[in-house]
This record gives structure tokens, C-alpha cells and sequence, in this order.
């Protein structure tokens, strides 16, 4: 079976490239320190199980509505619990949920994708057609209905997000097939007797790869702000869960007198989303063979 | 040569992106005569396509730029004009057709109107407005170009050339050999052939009477009896309408075919510059002999091609001496630290080679 | 001599899309006749050249052969055993024999293998190889195609148009195949490059016992290249001959017309073309009678009427051409007198 241990992604030489020219764009450079930050953050809060936050996230006190200060950076909300520990506390459940839900997205869109594409026929019709009754729905429709129907919570969310992301995967994947399944290497694999089953786990899907990763790393941004506003309506995240949608919501009516309380998630989710779209950005160029022969 | 048309003096262009940098023409010298052809043979990143480029002012910049030299066209310097006397310049003093016609002609135009266009460029002479609406100046225009359509172009509502230009569309078409111009003047590009839409490209020059065209690998794509037709095509131009034409490939056969005199090419140096015959009959560098000899024109049973070693050498190196000293028969010492320049090396050849300096 | 390949009366249409309203209609599906009965033998040790223009279904035919795509009918038998019906592992055991170069070498090597996975792939698809037995293969090969073995943890795009095509070469002979089907293999090269390739390829040929079918329009390289040559046009193989007869004394309007456009190293032989009117025929409607009727300088009334069978002119000579006799009297073709012969 497989000999290839390395795909050209994981080439030393290779990735040296993609770095620099990631490097390369001030842009792009603090794309990967906002997404840096925030994926570093959740894993060591993760790791520690919240206890290095200066603040317990949940912890109701009296000391209500404070303004931002030395000891509470961003003030505390209607419940005395301190925002910047809770706007942190919820980096954890915003990358979680995201990283999830495209894994299956991909996984998904991968092997469907790559069937239809490969095999075409009935098999890509019925695989299609399936895909298309799953794209008609409006995506935050279909997942309201899921997690209404499966009852809110953040586990739940996953499992109401993840057929509205996988959809579009197939068909991106199917798409990318059927470009590569013309080429002649592709042929010559054939040509050499290879059976339907090598040629697309070792030429088609590590071909797909770094369009797959550029797009669901596009796409991640998305996903927090759906789940976001599912918590927002009730069926995503439930209180007293620190969550940057439902931290949004619940302190609404401050906006106007105590700003900093609903504007700090806010902001959050808004810094990730652009955060990942400029890597993302940044990545399509990196990976493109036309930018890559420019850099060495 | 009393008054060259064209002039290039020691140009050097280099391409520059930020990890590398690479000579793709060091400081080249090249003149054309009126009414001559000259052919630019080389192999593949030789610099012809760049010379043909930086002729014409299309190089883009970043990542080209021009580190020196001159291009002197009926006496003016090219390169110290603005882009917008540049563009005054192209589609009427000189033209340049290319490889593939088929991405050369837009596809949503008729071809008839895409000729018509150039016949339009070189009567009104508005080279900034050689896309898009044209002003109303010309009070034949049928179309009343609104402002709608100024403002977005005309994609909006296709800009039609007037009438009067068609019986010389037609005409050109005619002098192309395309059987059945009127028909072919309302076709749009994809359903042509690759022939067919060459000569299209052809018409179109022809229409503009450019001093100097510039045809870079024109028939490469091509089969080879419609490159046989498309070569007699050029030829009759030249005489038609006594265009000196600058024709780039990579074909030896080709160049001796169409052209009187030829410039050979390597790794962004002129080696040799011959008339035809004299560089097929005695080729006076290294190269060009190799080039010559690599050229499979005999049976299986009479012995091996002589193929040239070794392959182009890696421009991105600061090359020391002759750049094809590494694949050289002839080599010797002073090859690999001295370049050598252009010398005569016979009554109407000059070869770069120190074998042909004088003792 | 043996005989390694025979193609008999093969046909490969492509089936266009009928609409729904031609169907309704009860119209039958139009196709593309890419090979329209080609039959030729090809021997132990041979080069057979097929030469022809687009559209000429050269491309297509040297796939049908090896079953890339299956033929619309007619047979395939190589080494004497019928392939056009064989699938799945029959087919796949046959397949170690017959081995394809194609003409980009951009293309034909996964951007993202390393040369070593690359080479190795054809030997990977059948168990009973050791890893043994794939490293002194592998070896073996490097050295026949001249690639240094610092070389196999690279990737494709670090070398040139000239390496990448050696390494095609190579991933082509590690099976030990009998038969290679070249499709334009030095087409996408420089020139100079070009002779090496062809040096190595003939090499290769006397060193391993090699047939080769070389696909090519260059005529100036099949010449160099080919034992034999077939002349396709329009699906059909119009000529067929030794190579030195057939260029020196076409028996064929095509051909004649072929050889006469192909341009010369001599300045001063300016090439006397035969005017080819009119254009490539439709693939999808054939034209009646001879294919090549509408544009041939010589065309009679049964030339419109019937197709001529591809038929012996003479001692190894073929020819589908009605008047094909006619040529036999003309003076030998200048512009193909080899190297050795007085001009």
C-alpha cells in the first residue's frame, strides 16, 4: 500500500516557502497573530480548565456595573461578573465549536466529494442531488431547526451546524475532482494499472488539500458568527456559559450606558472572523504555484 | 545599416521580485531595418519574448524592470516616453501579434468589428480610448455612446464600428486567404479555427500599416501546412505594405524560412546575428552550430543527432564570463572569466565568441 | 519478426450529448469519429511513427491501444492475446507491458509526489514486488535515464522540462514493458533538450529490446525516430510505409502535401507548398467518399463517391488513395533527402 509518508505540505522546504510568504504581508502577519492568539489562548485555558483567568467567569457578585478599571480591565456586567475573564473564558467554546464543525465538514465533503467527482454516473447524481436539497435550505434556518429540535446546548450546536457546512465542501471537493482527475498524471496512475481506490486517496484528495484549507480557514470566521447568533437566539450556548453571542445578547440593554459590556464580545467574534480571513487570504496566495515560483 | 528603423542599444532588463532576481537581457544591441524581417531564435528563456516585449512597451513592470539602454524607433527613444504617447504608438507604428490567437481576440466581439476597431485606432488616432466607447467625434458613428455607457463601459451596449470600415475589413479578410470574408467578418472567435483566427490577427495588422510588427511564436501553435500557409502570408505583408517585421521562435526552420536576417539567442545574450544564409551555411558560434546540428533532419540509419549537453544554465546566478561556456565544445580559459562581446565574423555575420576575435 | 501488436479495424467514437428534444425527436446521438478503422502491426524492436495534424486521431489511437479508452470496436492483440475485451486484473496484468510517456511533462508528473513515489507508482500497483526487488529497480532505472539519485526526494517543479521528461521516461520502464507508446514526447522541449531525448529514446531502444509507437506532427523528428511510418488524417491512416520510401516518394496527396509544408533548415530552399485549400473536416460529419476529397489538388468524381480502402501500391508500401499509383513516377521529394544523400 502506501508508501508516500510526506505530502509536499509537510516538506521542510516547502513549508519554509509558505512561512515566508505568509510573512511577506503586514496584513496577513496580523491575521496570524490574532488567530495565533485566540487558538493559543482556548488550548491553555483549556489545559488549566479556566483557573489562570483573573476572574472566576461565573462567579455572581455585587459588585455590579463597574466601568473599566485597573482591576477590572473591562469593567464588570449586571451580575458582577468580570468581562474581560468572561470575553476570554469564551475563546474555548469559540474555537471548539468552529474546529468541529468543519473537521466534519471536510471529512465529509472529502469522501462524497471525491466519489462523485471520481466516479461519476448515478453515483454523482444521487450524491448531488442530496447536496442540492441540503444547500436549498437557508443555513441559519436549517440549524435553528436541529437545535430547536435536539434542545440547546453547545454540543447540540455542533451537531445543528455541521449539515449546513458540509454541503458546500462536497461540492467544492467534487468540483477540484473532476479538474484533477483530467490530468495526466492522474492518467499515467491508470496507465500503470492502479486501481480507483489509490489513485484517489494518494492524487486527488492530497491535490485538494490546499484548496480545502484555504477555504475552511475563509470559512472558520463564518462559523463562529452562525453559532454566535444561534446562541444569540437561545438555542446555541445557554447561560451561565461565557459565549461571545450570548454574552452579546444578554447585555443588550447596556449598550447605550454601559457600552464596553455587550461591545467586548462583540468586537471578539468581530477580530477572529477578520483574523482568519486575512490567513485565509493570505494562504490562497501562498499556495498559489504562480506566487510560490516568485519566492524562491 | 544607413538609417535602422529600430535601434536597441545595450538594453538590460532584469525581473525582480523579492527573493529573486534574474538578467533577462543583458545589455543587448539589435537593429531592423525598413522592410526587413529578423528573426529572434532561441530556446526557452533566451529573452526573445522579453526583447519583443520591451519593443512594444508591454513588459510589465513590476515584476520587469528596464536597468538600461536605449530603443530608438525612427529616431525617438521609446522607453524616456510617458504611457500615454506609448499607447499612441502601439496599433499604429507598431503592432504585435502572438502565440495563441484564440486568447488574443476577445470573445463576446464579432471578429469583423474586432478588425474594424483597429481600423478605427489608426483613423482616429485616440490611443487612450482603444477600449471602451469611442468619443462621438466622427459624426458617422451610428451609435450615441450616453453617458450610461461612457460611464460603464461598453459592456453595456456593444459599440459597433460604423459600416464604412467594413468593405475594407472584408478586403483585409480577402488579402488573408480566408475563403469566404463576409461570411467569416460576422463570426465570433470560438468558431474559427486556429488558422483562421491567426490570419484574423494578421488582417488586423495588416489594416494598422505598422512601421514595425512584432510577431512573437505566431505559428507554434499551429499545424504545420496552416503554418505554411501563415508564413507566405507574412512574407506578402512585408511586400504589401513594407512593414519590417520582428518574427520570435523557437523553430530554426521557421527562422530560415521567413527571415533575411537572424539574431540567435541564449540565456538573455544575442550569440549571433547572420543573415539567413550565412548562419546556415557556416554558423559562427558554438551555440548556433549546436543549435543547428541538434535539428533532426535525417534518417534513423544515419547515425546519432549531436545534442548539445548540459542544459540552460540557471539565470538566477551571477554568471561569470560566456554565459554557454558550460556546454561549449570549443571552451577555454578565457571564456570562463570574460564575456565576450559581438565581433564580425564574416562579411554579414557577427558571433559573440572569443574563437572569433581577432588574433 | 515477431509481431508485438496488432490493431485491427479499431473504431473509438465519442458520444456527444443528444438533447432531449433530439431525442423526442427520435434522433440518433451524433459522435465524434476521433478513429475511424485503423489497422497497422507493430514488431519486436520497432518504431512505428505515427504521424498527423490535429484531428487526426493520433492521440486517440495511441490511447485506444492501450485501452486508456476503450475502443468503439475493432481488436487489439498484443503478444497475441486479444486486450480489447480484458478487464480487471487480466487487463491490469497485461497492463505492466505496455507503458505511456505522454507529451507534457508538467502534466504528467503529480505536482505533489516526490520523483522517487513518482517512479515507483507503476510497480506499487502490484503486490508481488519487494521492497527489495523496487530499490534495485528504482536504481536501475535512475542510471538508464541518466537522473542522479539525489534527485528522488525532490519534487517535480525543481527540475527542468528535459529532467521532468527523463523521469516520465523512467516511471515508463520500470515495469520492464515491451511496447511504449510516446504521445508527442519532445513536443513541450527546446530543441536542444530535444535531441537528447531522442538520443536517450533510441538508446533505450536497442539496450532494452524496446517497441515504440511514437505519436508526433513533427515530421522532421519522426523521420529521425521511426522504422515505419502511418499517416493519419481525419481518423484514418492514409499512408503507411518505411519511413525513407514514404518521405522520399509519398504515395499520397496528404502526405505530398504533409512533407511539402514542412519547413527547411536551408534558407534557400524556400518551401514550394502544394496549397492545402479548405480546412480540417468536421470530425462529427465526416465528408462522403474520400475524407480527404474536399481539399486534395487531385480529386475526381469517385473520390466524392467512395472511400478508398487502404490498399498495397506496392512492395511495404499502403496507400488510401484511389490514384495512389500516379505517384509512384515522381521524382523523389527533395526537402526529405536524409543527411547522406546527394542533394
Amino acid at each position: 500500500m502506501a508508501e508516500r509518508k510526506f505530502l509536499s505540505i509537510f516538506d521542510r522546504q516547502e513549508t519554509a516557502i509558505t512561512w515566508r510568504i505568509l510573512r511577506s504581508s503586514l496584513v496577513t502577519t496580523a491575521g496570524l497573530v490574532i488567530i495565533v492568539g485566540f487558538l493559543g489562548l482556548s488550548f491553555v485555558l483549556w489545559l488549566t480548565n479556566d483557573s489562570i483567568l483573573p476572574y472566576n467567569p461565573t462567579a455572581i457578585t455585587s459588585n455590579v456595573l463597574q466601568a473599566p478599571s485597573l482591576t477590572h480591565l473591562l469593567g464588570t456586567d449586571s451580575l458582577g461578573r468580570d468581562v474581560f475573564s468572561r470575553v476570554l473564558a469564551a475563546a474555548p467554546i469559540d474555537a471548539r465549536v468552529p474546529l468541529a464543525v468543519l473537521s466534519v465538514a471536510i471529512a465529509l465533503g472529502l469522501v462524497t466529494g471525491t466519489i462523485a467527482g471520481y466516479f461519476g454516473g448515478l453515483v454523482e447524481e444521487i450524491v448531488m442531488r442530496i447536496t442540492d436539497i441540503f444547500l436549498a435550505f437557508p443555513g441559519i434556518v436549517l440549524a435553528l431547526a436541529i437545535a430547536a429540535a435536539l434542545g440547546p446546548n453547545i454540543n447540540n450546536s455542533i451537531l445543528a451546524l455541521a449539515p449546513v457546512w458540509w454541503p458546500s465542501y462536497t461540492r467544492l471537493v467534487r468540483g477540484e475532482t473532476l479538474s484533477i482527475k483530467t490530468q495526466q498524471y492522474v492518467e499515467a496512475s491508470r496507465a500503470a494499472g492502479h486501481k480507483s481506490r489509490y489513485i484517489v486517496v494518494h492524487h486527488i484528495i492530497p491535490n485538494i488539500l490546499p484548496v480545502i484549507l484555504v477555504y475552511a480557514t475563509l470559512d472558520f470566521g463564518n462559523v463562529i458568527v452562525v453559532f454566535s447568533v444561534l446562541s444569540f437566539i437561545g438555542l446555541g450556548a445557554q447561560p451561565p456559559a461565557s459565549e461571545w453571542g450570548l454574552m452579546t445578547v444578554q447585555q443588550e440593554q447596556f449598550l447605550t450606558s454601559s457600552p464596553w459590556i455587550p461591545l467586548a464580545p462583540a468586537i471578539a467574534i468581530l477580530l477572529v472572523a477578520v483574523g482568519f480571513s486575512l490567513v485565509g487570504d493570505g494562504l490562497r496566495d501562498a499556495l498559489d504555484p504562480k506566487v510560490r515560483s516568485l519566492f524562491g | 545599416m544607413s538609417q535602422p528603423l529600430l535601434d536597441v542599444r545595450n538594453l538590460t532588463v532584469r525581473y525582480a521580485t523579492k527573493f529573486r532576481e534574474v538578467k533577462a537581457l543583458d545589455r543587448v544591441n539589435f537593429r531592423v531595418a525598413k522592410g526587413e524581417i529578423v528573426a529572434l531564435v532561441g530556446e526557452s528563456a533566451c529573452g526573445k519574448s522579453t526583447l519583443g516585449l520591451s519593443i512594444i512597451g508591454l513588459l510589465p513592470s513590476p515584476p520587469s524592470f528596464v536597468d538600461s539602454g536605449e530603443i530608438i524607433l525612427s529616431g525617438t527613444d521609446l522607453l524616456k516616453l510617458r504611457e500615454s504617447e506609448m499607447g499612441a504608438i502601439r496599433g499604429t507604428s507598431i503592432s504585435m501579434i502572438f502565440q495563441e490567437p484564440m486568447t488574443s481576440l476577445d470573445p463576446v466581439y464579432r471578429v469583423g468589428d474586432q478588425i474594424a476597431e483597429a481600423i478605427e485606432i489608426r483613423e482616429k488616432r485616440k490611443p487612450n480610448k482603444s477600449i471602451g466607447p469611442y468619443e462621438r467625434t466622427d459624426p458617422d458613428t451610428k451609435e450615441r455612446t450616453g453617458v450610461a455607457e461612457r460611464m460603464l463601459g461598453s459592456g453595456l451596449r456593444r459599440h459597433r464600428p460604423p459600416r464604412a470600415y467594413s468593405k475594407e475589413v472584408a478586403e483585409a479578410l480577402g488579402r488573408v486567404q480566408i475563403a469566404d470574408p463576409l461570411k467569416t467578418l460576422e463570426k465570433y472567435p470560438h468558431e474559427l479555427s486556429g488558422g483562421m483566427a491567426q490570419r484574423v490577427m494578421i488582417a488586423q495588422a495588416l489594416v494598422q500599416r505598422p512601421t514595425l510588427l512584432i510577431a512573437d511564436e505566431p505559428t507554434s501553435a499551429l499545424d504545420v501546412t496552416t503554418q505554411a500557409q501563415v508564413l507566405k502570408l507574412m512574407r506578402q505583408l512585408r511586400d504589401d505594405i513594407d512593414s519590417s517585421i520582428i518574427f520570435i521562435t523557437h523553430d530554426l526552420a521557421v527562422a530560415a524560412q521567413i527571415a533575411d536576417r537572424v539574431a540567435v539567442m541564449y540565456a538573455g545574450d544575442i550569440v549571433e546575428l547572420a543573415e539567413a544564409k550565412a548562419l546556415f551555411r557556416r554558423p559562427q558560434h558554438p551555440y548556433s552550430e549546436g543549435l543547428i546540428g541538434s535539428f533532426p533532419n535525417q534518417f534513423k540509419d544515419e547515425g546519432q543527432l549531436k545534442a548539445i549537453p548540459g542544459e540552460v544554465p540557471n539565470l538566477r546566478s551571477q554568471l561569470v564570463g560566456c554565459k554557454f561556456s558550460s556546454r561549449c565544445g570549443y571552451v577555454f580559459d578565457r571564456c570562463k572569466v570574460e564575456r565576450p562581446e559581438l565581433v564580425e565574423a564574416g562579411p554579414v555575420q557577427s558571433a559573440a565568441c572569443f574563437l572569433r576575435y581577432p588574433q | 519478426m515477431k509481431e508485438v501488436l496488432r490493431v485491427t479495424n479499431v473504431v473509438k467514437h465519442f458520444p456527444l450529448g443528444t438533447g432531449l428534444g433530439d431525442r423526442l425527436r427520435g434522433k440518433k446521438g451524433q459522435s465524434v469519429h476521433a478513429v475511424d478503422g485503423v489497422t497497422f502491426s507493430l514488431y519486436e524492436n520497432e518504431t512505428l511513427g505515427l504521424v498527423g495534424e490535429s484531428g487526426s486521431g493520433k492521440t486517440t489511437l495511441g490511447r485506444a491501444v492501450l485501452m486508456l479508452d476503450r475502443p468503439t470496436s475493432g481488436d487489439v492483440i498484443f503478444e497475441g492475446d486479444s486486450i480489447s475485451k480484458m478487464k480487471g486484473e487480466r487487463l491490469r496484468q497485461i497492463r505492466k507491458k505496455m507503458q505511456i510517456v505522454f507529451q507534457n511533462p508538467n502534466s504528467s508528473l503529480d505536482p505533489r509526489a516526490r520523483v522517487k513515489d513518482i517512479i515507483l507508482e507503476p510497480l506499487r500497483a502490484f503486490k508481488e514486488f519487494d521492497k527489495r526487488y523496487q530499490n534495485e529497480a528504482l536504481l536501475k532505472v535512475l542510471k538508464s535515464v541518466n537522473i542522479p539519485e539525489d534527485s528522488l526526494m525532490k519534487f517535480p517543479h525543481e527540475f527542468s522540462g528535459g529532467q521532468r521528461q527523463r523521469i516520465a521516461i523512467a516511471r515508463a520502464l520500470i515495469l520492464n514493458p515491451r511496447l511504449i507508446v510516446l504521445d508527442e514526447p519532445t513536443s513541450a522541449l527546446d530543441s536542444s533538450i530535444q535531441a537528447q531525448i531522442l538520443n536517450l529514446l533510441r538508446r533505450l531502444q536497442s539496450e532494452l529490446n524496446l517497441s515504440y509507437l511514437f505519436i508526433t506532427h513533427n515530421v522532421g523528428v519522426v523521420k529521425y525516430m521511426a522504422d515505419r511510418i502511418a499517416v493519419m488524417y481525419s481518423g484514418k491512416v492514409v499512408e503507411l510505409g518505411k519511413t525513407r520510401d514514404l518521405l522520399q516518394r509519398p504515395l499520397h496527396p496528404y502526405t505530398i502535401a504533409l512533407i511539402s509544408a514542412v519547413p527547411q533548415l536551408d534558407p534557400e530552399k524556400k518551401a514550394e507548398e502544394v496549397p492545402l485549400a479548405g480546412e480540417i473536416p468536421s470530425a462529427v460529419n465526416p465528408p462522403k467518399g474520400c475524407r480527404f476529397n474536399p481539399r486534395c489538388p487531385h480529386a475526381e468524381g469517385i473520390c466524392r463517391e467512395e472511400e478508398p480502402a487502404l490498399r498495397a501500391v506496392g512492395p511495404g508500401r499502403l496507400s488510401a488513395c484511389h490514384f495512389a499509383e500516379r505517384f509512384l513516377d515522381a521524382p523523389p521529394q527533395s526537402s526529405t533527402t536524409g543527411k547522406g544523400d546527394a542533394s
